[in-house]
């Protein structure tokens, strides 16, 4: 064994370093995050004469300065110790985060309590068949799926403190300690009102066939800035009839004959008789939605399983094919 | 909502934050010694401390650690305890990490290298780097060690048991950080005087199916190599398998059947067997992995420079024997 814990003689090495607790690691990469001892008491929810006397202590321990201030400025740098030690400490709190995550998670009473946090509600077109496979091949696993409009850096700030177990995410992830797996491909298609003529298209045959076509985008899609500079790489500069932070709206302006739209097949409601999908083959790169986690989690078996079960119930969906209007 | 999502558990997160280096120590040692007596007296605790000590983290992480034992029966963790043991044992890992890599930057270099390789890089490499390396850094000694399967080399170097290893591609580990040095063919070892010994050239695939094999028990190219036998059709099959090279070669050598192994495993003096390419196999990937939250030390820089000067030659040797 490597680590202290196998240790049977003599004083730990660690042991003899005071200062040098997770808390006042937490400290050096708030003053490291945030680069002020103010705003890094905000956000670990102490005083700033705190935070500077964990730095200071932590100094002490390691016996070499970690911060430099500069003169009757708040901001602080992190000396190249500092640094360093700042990527250590980042990791022995991921680590203390999975386990955390990992001890919530226990089975009570013999049911493993599956927290899935998801994205976007297009999913919820696999969730029913994923959740019926993972009933049949792990029924001590009960699955809870939390649904959020939140944007992807929320979802991953969770799966790192263990308030969901996992995460279904369009790629590429937030950085931070994360494993996955991509389940699907999601191509993008164009939502055309009903009434225009592109409506009768079974598929575009090409990029500047959209030059003249007047766009609905929702900026607060993670893809949208992905998609627009493929279009321009194609010379193709988009029109935009409506750009603004829409979400749920932007088929309800498609179905109203404001523009048409470029989405994930996946997200296009096609119960809508207002709006026809026109296919685009390939020639935009798909959404790719992925499983992920907490890579320093250690009990991962029903992650896995709700991944198999995930993976079958995506199998199943094929791409909606592009449909001419009838 | 960005928020709200932090909150539930905001209060959970702060008494995580208070746990200390000893609280894991203790719980780690008595994990280890099996009562609290001994893991205090492996601490240089008192046995009162050590029991405060794992009634304050029972505290902090809301659960029993620790199923207390009657009379002599030693001390069990919980299925909980067990469970945080797996991550108290990274974590003082990553403590030690993280020690040595202050220490290293407070001292200039630590003065020790420690090298993992498997057991072919340590007859064909190791020969070559160690003086090569003794001549541009003498004040530097270096530890080097071996593994019969590279998934070994890849925990320690994740665990900071070693500074450096020589492993195959992939490594599927996106903490570690690798430079390619060579790429080593995999040759066809067959009993001399056998039929695949006989012809010349590369082996034929084909020649491959329903052969008896002796197979490498660790080693994670030959499960490829057989994959990809499997792709063309062709499946041998494997009569023994070992650990170690020289076995291996001698159990061909002894003609209980062929084995498939890289250049660099192959011993081409041995008198009992012939070693000729397989035609068309993937060559195994051969690079040096570091962990990369590692500052580089220099000597590690050096040592990586020496590997490649190593390999090259070796490359030009791997020509010559005209499998590339």
């Amino acid at each position: 064994m490597v680590g202290l814990g196998g240790r049977s003689a003599g004083a730990p090495v660690v042991g003899r370093l005071g200062g040098f607790e997770p808390r006042h690691l937490a400290a050096l990469v708030a003053v490291g995050e945030t680069g002020t001892f103010r705003t890094a008491g905000e956000r670990l929810g102490y005083v700033q004469s705190a935070v500077s006397q964990q730095i200071a202590q932590l100094e002490r321990s390691v016996g070499m300065p970690l911060i430099e201030r500069a003169a009757g400025q708040p901001a602080v740098t992190l000396t190249e110790a500092g640094a360093a030690l700042a990527e250590h400490a980042a990791g022995i709190l991921a680590q203390l985060d999975a386990a955390a995550a990992d001890l919530r998670a226990m089975p009570a009473g013999g049911t493993a309590q599956l927290r899935l946090g998801v994205h976007d509600r297009t999913v919820m077109r696999v969730l029913p068949q994923a959740i019926d496979l993972l009933g049949a091949r792990a029924p001590d696993v009960r699955l809870v799926v939390r649904d959020s409009q939140a944007p992807p850096h929320v979802r991953a700030c969770d799966v790192r403190r263990g308030v969901l177990d996992a995460a279904l995410e369009d790629l590429p992830l937030e950085p931070g300690p994360f494993a996955s797996v991509e389940l699907f491909h999601d191509p993008i298609v164009l939502a055309v009102p009903r009434a225009w003529p592109l409506a009768a298209r079974a598929q575009l045959g090409r990029l500047d066939e959209l030059a003249s076509v007047p766009l609905v985008a929702d900026t607060s899609w993670p893809m949208l800035a992905l998609v627009e500079s493929q279009l321009r790489a194609a010379g193709v500069e988009p029109r935009f009839a409506v750009r603004s932070p829409l979400s749920g709206s932007v088929q309800a302006l498609v179905a109203a004959g404001i523009g048409a739209a470029l989405l994930p097949a996946l997200a296009v409601d096609d119960r809508d008789r207002d709006v026809a999908v026109v296919g685009l083959g390939d020639l935009l790169a798909p959404r790719r939605i992925a499983l992920y986690w907490h890579a320093h989690r250690r009990r991962l078996r029903p992650v896995e399983q709700l991944a198999d079960a995930l993976a079958a119930a995506f199998d199943d969906l094929a791409a909606p094919p592009a449909r001419a209007a009838s | 909502m960005s928020e709200a999502a932090g909150q539930p558990d905001g209060g959970a997160r702060d008494r995580w934050l208070g746990i200390e280096v000893r609280h894991l120590q203790a719980l780690a040692a008595i994990a280890h010694e099996g009562s609290f007596r001994e893991a205090a007296d492996a601490l240089g605790y008192v046995q009162s401390a050590i029991s405060q000590q794992i009634a304050h983290l029972e505290r902090l992480v809301g659960v029993r650690l620790i199923e207390r034992a009657r009379g002599n029966t030693p001390v069990t963790l919980t299925p909980a305890g067990e469970l945080l043991l797996e991550h108290v044992e990274q974590i003082l890992a990553r403590y030690e990490r993280a020690h040595e890599h202050l220490a290293s930057l407070s001292e200039g270099l630590t003065g020790r290298l420690r090298i993992g390789m498997l057991q072919s890089v340590a007859t064909r490499m190791l020969p070559q780097v160690l003086p090569r390396f003794a001549e541009r850094c003498p004040g530097i000694d270096v530890v080097p060690s071996e593994r019969t399967a590279d998934t070994r080399l890849i925990d320690a170097l994740r665990s900071g048991g070693l500074d450096l290893a020589f492993c195959e591609l992939p490594l599927d580990d996106d903490e570690l950080d690798h430079e390619e040095l060579l790429a080593d063919p995999l040759l066809v070892v067959a009993p001399a005087g056998s039929p695949l010994a006989s012809g010349s050239g590369p082996v034929d695939p084909a020649e491959l199916d329903d052969v008896p094999l002796i197979a490498f028990s660790h080693w994670r190219g030959q499960q490829r190599a057989l994959d990809w036998l499997a792709t063309l059709g062709v499946a041998p099959r494997v009569v023994f398998s070992s650990d170690h090279n020289a076995t291996v070669q001698a159990l061909v050598a002894a003609d209980m059947g062929a084995a498939i192994a890289p250049f660099l495993a192959v011993d081409l003096s041995d008198p009992g067997t012939v070693a000729r390419p397989l035609a068309g196999a993937p060559a195994r990937t051969l690079a040096i992995a570091w962990l990369r939250s590692e500052e580089p030390a220099p000597a590690a820089a050096e040592l990586r420079a020496v590997a490649r000067e190593v390999a090259a030659e070796l490359a030009g040797e791997i020509e010559a024997f005209g499998a590339w």
